[in-house]
């Protein structure tokens, strides 16, 4: 099991149908969900309920909503990016529309690459290849055929 | 020293010559008869005794037909000059110099005289201005009368002709200054001339009603009465100014003008200024408007206007967010429908899995529906950013998208050359995209297709048309075509989302064009549209034709 995916998501239908596509998908790093912004800055930071948590050891990707209560997906971004810990974590952002891709489009916060809900496989694929993570997340077994 | 006179007198004169202060001799019936004024001696009874050859002469008669006659028979009145009072002022004149003994002069007559038959018969208008003297006896009675006259017809002619040219020319004066001043009332500006010196010289009947003064309050006063107070001390300088460069110009342009009635309130004019050239001098003209419904009317239109923006942005806002909220519970029964057929598969029989696949269906159709409305209100919401944009080259790359989609058709696409418009390139390819693919959707059904695009002038503006001989629609429906979620056919026939026209007609009208359609069922369709002029940018106001 390699570095775990931090999924922020507060709709838990969101949540669950993330979660099945992650799986589906081959997908088999641990996923550890936040329900607001706060959340996943305290998770990445190490502060508030995961204090205690070694902050170095950083997602492997994040997977950011837009919508989000209290601090929006993009404040959570722009937090990201200004830390130095945090500065080239890959950021997958979750849009809900096309409305959503156009302003993901145009903040050019540093995102690194978006994906349109509910994460269907072809997508989801498509987003981690471009990241260069596919071989750490998918954990697609190459048949091995033996002369 | 007069050749006439001494042809005739030739004897007498040699004779007076010779001896000065002898007159016994003299020929005083030659003397008289060829004296050179016009004389005729007439007796107490008015019959004529003598007449001077001048006389003859000047009344056009001869010596024998005349003497002893009586006067009024020689000289009657002109029977054709029914105001003719010759006879009865003669007669008036003789008879007081015959009372009284003393001579008397008469105003200018016109007397008529009678033409001899050899020269056409009939009457010549005269006039004469005659004198009556008498001739008195040793015991001072009166014996004859002579009477003088001077025919001043030429003198009476020319003043005639001098007065009419007068009256005439103090007629179209008259003329002129009637419909000066015809014009002046009439006119549905106030007008006030102004001197140089600020004096008002006139008014029309607009003032009056304007300012609520009388034209008797106005004339002579500084034109400052009708200024706002707070404005009369820098006023004198502007008239200055103005009377050092007269030209016709509106009076500061680009500030709000405001008058002063009588009552002290205040209104918004437009005053316009003309330079006058007269005989006393250089006016100044200023034609005066009042504004104030205009204003009002301006103003209400612009709280109008900013009302509709706000409820517009207000109802875009809404549109998102519901949309947005929409979407999110689909997400839900799309995609756990999905998970039920997928982990189910096997367990399901054919029927309930069929449920499911229409569940997942509807919501897609539903989200797809969703996607459109936000684009259709992402259209109001972004800038108009206009450039050059090629609508033929345009044109031709969504033919090649739309060919390349489906190569097996064969549909002709006409694209006429050079077409280019001033808009939004985004938005113009949106508005193609959806134009030509609707003709290409259309035309399905066609064996072979041709699909045009092109332009025609319509009003003065180039129309662009993209036609199509494909499904056409009912003209009776047209007006429905650009309705949102509207659909004029079958879904099984032709697929959408019924959001493609309402998006056209949005742009185009977002660029201040119309669009319009024309068609019928089975028989093709055409769609026009302008990218200037008719609507104002965002306006809604649907049009039919």
């Amino acid at each position: 099991m390699g570095p775990v995916i931090l999924l922020v998501e507060d709709s838990g239908d969101d949540e669950a149908l993330t979660l099945r596509a992650l799986r589906k998908s081959n997908v088999a790093n641990e996923v550890v969900v936040a329900r607001d912004g706060e959340e996943a800055l305290d998770y990445l930071f190490a502060t508030g309920p995961h204090a205690g948590r070694d902050p170095r050891d950083v997602p492997q990707v994040v997977l950011l909503d837009l919508n989000l209560p209290r601090l929006g997906g993009l404040d959570v971004l722009r937090r990201i990016r200004a830390d130095e810990r945090t500065r080239l974590l890959p950021v997958v952002i979750l849009t809900s529309s096309r409305e959503e891709e156009d302003v993901v489009h145009g903040y050019s916060l540093g995102a690194n690459s978006y994906v349109r809900k509910p994460v269907d496989f072809a997508q989801f694929t498509e987003a981690v290849q471009a990241l260069g993570l596919f071989w750490l997340l998918l954990n697609e077994v190459a048949p091995r055929r033996r002369a | 020293m007069n050749c006439a006179i001494a042809g005739r007198a030739g004897a007498g004169c040699r004779r007076l010559v010779g001896s000065s202060r002898d007159f016994s001799s003299v020929d005083f019936q030659a003397l008289f008869e060829q004296a050179p004024a016009p004389y005729l001696v007439l007796t107490c009874e008015l019959r004529i005794v003598a007449v001077s050859d001048a006389y003859l002469r000047a009344t056009m008669t001869e010596r024998a037909q005349i003497l002893g006659r009586p006067l009024f028979d020689v000289f009657p009145d002109n029977p054709e000059d029914p105001g003719a009072n010759g006879v009865a002022n003669l007669r008036g004149s003789l008879e007081q110099v015959l009372r009284s003994g003393r001579p008397d002069t008469m105003a200018v007559q016109k007397y008529d005289i009678r033409r001899p038959e050899s020269e056409g018969g009939g009457f010549e208008a005269r006039y004469w201005s005659p004198h009556n003297a008498p001739v008195l006896g040793p015991g001072g009675d009166v014996r004859y009368v002579i009477h003088r006259v001077e025919d001043v017809t030429e003198l009476v002619r020319l003043e005639q002709r001098g007065a009419e040219r007068d009256r005439q020319a103090l007629r179209a004066a008259e003329a002129k200054e009637a419909k000066f001043r015809a014009l002046l009332e009439s006119a549905p500006d106030a007008m006030v001339v102004v001197g140089r010196e600020g004096r008002i010289v006139v008014v029309n009947a607009q003032t009056e009603a304007l300012f609520g003064y009388t034209r008797e309050e106005l004339l002579g006063q500084p034109v400052e009465l009708l200024v706002p107070e707070r404005f009369r001390r820098a006023h004198p300088a502007h008239r200055a100014g103005y009377f050092a460069s007269p030209r016709v110009r509106a009076m500061g342009s680009g500030l709000e003008l405001c008058g002063r009635r009588k009552d002290g309130s205040e209104f918004p004019l437009e005053i316009s200024l003309s330079p006058l050239q007269t005989e006393d001098g250089l006016l100044a003209t200023s034609t005066i408007r009042d504004i104030s419904e205009r204003k009002s009317a301006h103003e209400a239109l612009e709280r109008a206007r900013i009302s509709a923006e706000a409820a517009n942005r207000e109802l875009e806002a809404f549109s998102y967010s519901v949309a947005h909220d929409l979407r999110a519970p689909l997400r839900g029964i799309s995609g756990f429908s999905a998970a039920l057929l997928e982990d189910l598969a096997g367990k399901l029989d054919d029927e309930a899995a069929g449920y499911l696949r229409r569940i997942v269906a509807g919501a897609e159709r539903m989200a797809q529906l969703i996607d459109a409305l936000l684009g259709l209100a992402r259209l109001t919401r972004t800038e108009l950013h206009r450039d050059t944009v090629d609508l033929s080259s345009l044109a031709r790359s969504i033919a090649d998208q739309l060919r390349a989609s489906e190569p097996e058709r064969a549909v002709d696409v006409v694209v006429a050359g050079g077409l280019v418009a001033h808009g939004d390139a985004p938005l113009l390819r949106v508005a193609m995209e959806n134009l030509l693919g609707n003709a290409w959707k259309f035309t399905r059904k066609n064996h072979r297709a041709r699909i045009e695009f092109g332009a025609e002038e319509v009003d003065g503006l180039p129309a662009y048309y993209v036609r199509d001989d494909g499904a056409g629609f009912d003209m009776a429906l047209r007006d429905k075509l650009f309705a949102p979620f509207r659909r004029l056919h079958k879904s099984s026939d032709f697929e959408g989302t019924g959001i493609g026209l309402a998006t056209v007609q949005r742009i185009v009208q977002r660029h201040g064009g119309r669009i319009w359609a024309e068609g019928s069922e089975g028989r093709g369709a055409t769609f026009r549209f302008t990218l200037a002029g008719g609507t104002r940018e965002g306006g809604e106001t649907p049009w039919g034709r």
